[in-house]
């Protein structure tokens, strides 16, 4: 299965991510697990202003995004990239738990939404989810 | 505070051992925080407002913080800075994971790690606080709730 | 008014002008109003013309033609919904007086509301949805709705409601804390403070998952202290709160395989009680000026000691079985010297309890043993060769106690106090166990071997002397002799 999705995942191109939370151990997390899907990480932002200027710059396909973060929170950063590029791809990672958080953020824009804590198998699942691989 | 209030931030806590590490954490038998510092080597304090205001901070060792670290990165050899960072997500993850009973009107801030055993966190004097100990294998943790 | 009435009612709408007239006016208030206006038929429909702020304040637009109770779906709690569709179909009936229906107006004030289009619940408001019968002739075609926003004052009336409830608390204990006078007050919560504080050590030292057993009798003996006390003093929202929190701790008692999160509700039981002796603190801090201004006479403070003896038996022969007269007419408290007056209170506590507790028979064994039913507990005062003397008689005689008696030393002032002495502990902590009727022989010697430990420090802080001795005529008599002058001097 893994297999299969990481030769889809070549089949289309390396896919530029952009990965956005304020806690650097789950950056690293993040980019370690998604590494097996052939990705090109091309920034990753510990603060929503950070965020959103990698955005702008580097015009990732898709984004892994935090909502507790200094600067900007993450349902404001949303709103934002959404207004820069209609069709990319964001997944909301956070901690918070709540339905409203949750449903708020997919109303916005986002494609998917994790929560913390995840396991590698959650994040890749919801992963291949969002990326049409499973 | 009341009973359901103190088991939301204990199955929360339990939760994200289990999830995390797959292995249980054990909560141990709660009781009232006192004048004497509940401090370990590391600590992460989420400040809470909204309808419900307080802080909650979960202090531990610097052992226990690289034993995690381990297992979601692989990495035997934590930085300091790596540790410090954990602290703090950890304490945020907990108390985010709190908003699904609370609600949106339950208001996290950005973590605050704390850094050494010398300080005491300073709580709002007239809001009790409660101590919940926590061992996960053989590594001791506090959780510190404060919360009107 | 009624010529503006009769302006109305013969108001022709003939005139295209009059009629444009009246529809601007009309739109002009639905569009400026505050309040949600809006119409409803018989069927329950919103009618077209509504206010513009309807809309905003239901959170929901065009409404035309949606039936009302549907919109009600989901925002306002149910049991109110049914309540508002059967009062709606009254006000609809000519029959039924409009006021009269209007005083079972449901939707008076209700708290509404607003969810997502997910149906989650966002926030929330009070609104009130006031209804009036519009006529046509005799027949009522139609309802007018009037609804505003009364979060602010729903919410202050909230606020105030508990403030109200929070002070007659207060009051309550201000009334309850008011009859006890204050050093004992003060002594009681030191007491309080103690017993908590123990508590707090119980649970931050239990390490160990085996001694779960022990902690929780540990934890309940401080609380049966802590309401013995209060019981004395007669405080009872501390007796009835302490209640509650033995209650929890008993759950526990029967309970296998505790975990740490079994005690929660005990931690949060002790925060509660640290909350409202904080609490009954500060109103005695308040109230303690007065007090000391108007400070009652030496006389009426000793009083008070005889009152809480004669409170300490009722409520133990109570719990016992035991009938007990008590005679203090040679007790004169008033020679007793103020240095002593603490002391002399924790003595006779102690003995009285103990008398008590393994002293006096209960009523079967006093009949077996031809005695009178009720058992005599007598004190008496002396002042003797610069000594202070206390006597504790009583006719109570159970053999093995005897025994255990005879096996105490009856101490004097030199003796040195054997190892493992309590340290600090005060009398009225041993003045209740957790288990009234110990049959164990062990558990008495132990129990009595504490208090007459206690005793004995007592004494030897002061100087003083304790002989305890059979009589003849069947009963223990116990007699302390305390220096006049300080340690003996």
């Amino acid at each position: 299965m893994q297999d299969e999705i990481k030769s889809e995942a070549n089949m289309q191109g390396k896919v530029k991510i952009l990965i956005v939370d304020d806690s650097m151990t789950i950056r690293q997390a993040i980019e370690k697990n998604l590494k097996e899907f052939q990705v090109e990480v091309v920034g990753t932002a510990g603060d929503g202003k950070t965020a959103l200027e990698l955005f702008k710059n580097e015009d990732p396909d898709v984004v892994t995004l935090d909502i507790t973060m200094p600067e900007l929170d993450g349902i404001t950063v949303l709103e934002e990239m959404m207004k820069i590029k209609r069709d990319v791809k964001v997944m909301v990672i956070t901690a918070l738990k709540d339905k409203a958080t949750g449903l708020r953020a997919i109303q916005l824009g986002a494609k998917s939404y994790l929560v913390k804590p995840f396991t590698s198998e959650k994040l890749k699942t919801a992963f291949s989810r969002m990326m049409g691989l499973n | 505070m009341n009973e359901t209030d103190l088991h939301f931030f204990i199955d929360s806590t339990v939760n994200y051992f289990e999830e995390i590490t797959g292995e249980q954490a054990i909560t141990g038998i709660p009781y009232l925080k006192g004048r004497e510092p509940v401090v370990l080597d590391y600590s992460g304090i989420i400040g809470i407002s909204g309808k419900r205001k307080g802080c909650i901070y979960i202090t531990t060792t610097k052992e226990m913080l690289k034993n995690i670290a381990a297992i979601i990165l692989d990495d035997n050899e934590a930085t300091v800075e790596t540790v410090k960072d954990l602290t703090g997500e950890i304490a945020n993850t907990i108390s985010g994971n709190v908003r699904e009973a609370y609600g949106s009107s339950f208001m996290i801030s950005v973590p605050v790690v704390i850094e050494g055993r010398a300080k005491d966190i300073r709580l709002p004097e007239e809001v009790q606080a409660f101590v919940i100990p926590i061992t996960w294998k053989e590594f001791k943790s506090y959780l510190v709730v404060c919360l009107e | 008014m009624n010529q503006n009435n009769q302006k109305y009612e013969n108001f022709s709408l003939d005139g295209e002008e009059k009629q444009h007239l009246l529809e601007k006016v009309t739109y002009n208030i639905l569009k400026n109003a505050l309040d949600g206006i809006f119409f409803l038929n018989k069927r329950m429909e919103i009618q077209d013309y509504y206010s513009q702020s309807l809309e905003k304040i239901l959170g929901i637009v065009d409404l035309n033609e949606k039936n009302f109770i549907n919109i009600l779906e989901n925002r306002i709690p149910s049991q109110i919904i049914e309540s508002t569709r059967e009062y709606l179909e009254l006000m609809f009936r000519p029959d039924l007086d409009e006021e009269v229906i209007n005083e079972l107006n449901p939707l008076n004030e209700t708290e509404f509301f607003y969810e997502d289009e997910w149906g989650i619940w966002t926030s929330s408001k009070y609104l009130s949805f006031i209804f009036k019968r519009i006529m046509e002739g005799q027949e009522i075609i139609q309802l007018s709705s009037t609804i505003q926003d009364v979060t602010e004052r729903a919410l202050l009336k909230k606020k105030i409601q508990q403030t109200e409830e929070h002070t007659q608390k207060q009051m309550e204990w201000l009334v309850n804390i008011l009859h006890v006078e204050p050093e004992m007050l003060k002594e009681f919560f030191i007491g309080v403070e103690h017993e908590l504080l123990n508590i707090e050590e119980i649970l931050k030292n239990a390490k160990d998952t085996k001694s779960h057993r022990e902690l929780i009798e540990n934890i309940y003996r401080s609380l049966f202290i802590i309401k013995g006390n209060a019981s004395l003093l007669d405080l009872r929202f501390f007796t009835d709160k302490t209640n509650q929190f033995m209650d929890k701790v008993l759950k526990l008692k029967t309970k296998f395989d505790l975990c740490g999160t079994d005690f929660v509700p005990i931690v949060v039981s002790l925060g509660d009680m640290r909350e409202i002796l904080r609490e009954v603190q500060t109103i005695f801090k308040r109230i303690s000026h007065f007090h000391n201004h108007f400070r009652v006479k030496r006389a009426y403070e000793s009083e008070l000691l005889i009152h809480s003896l004669k409170s300490l038996i009722t409520n133990l022969s109570k719990q016992l079985g035991k009938g007990i007269r008590f005679d203090y007419k040679d007790f004169d408290v008033l020679s007793i010297p103020y240095m002593y007056r603490q002391m002399v209170r924790d003595i006779l506590f102690l003995l009285v309890r103990n008398a008590i507790l393994y002293g006096i028979e209960d009523s079967e064994q006093r009949k077996s043993s031809n005695k009178e039913p009720n058992a005599l507990i007598k004190v008496a005062s002396m002042i003797n060769n610069g000594f202070l003397g206390l006597i504790l008689k009583h006719d109570g005689r159970v053999d093995r106690i005897e025994r255990i008696i005879q096996k105490l030393v009856t101490y004097s002032p030199e003796e040195p106090l054997p190892e493992n002495s309590l340290e600090g502990i005060h009398v009225t902590q041993l003045l209740y166990t957790p288990n009234l009727q110990i049959e164990d022989e062990r558990e008495i010697i132990e129990s009595y071997s504490m208090d007459m430990e206690l005793l004995k420090r007592k004494l030897k802080d002061q100087g003083g002397r304790l002989k305890i001795t059979f009589t003849s005529e069947d009963s223990c008599e116990f007699k302390v002799l305390l220096p006049l002058r300080k340690n003996g001097k």
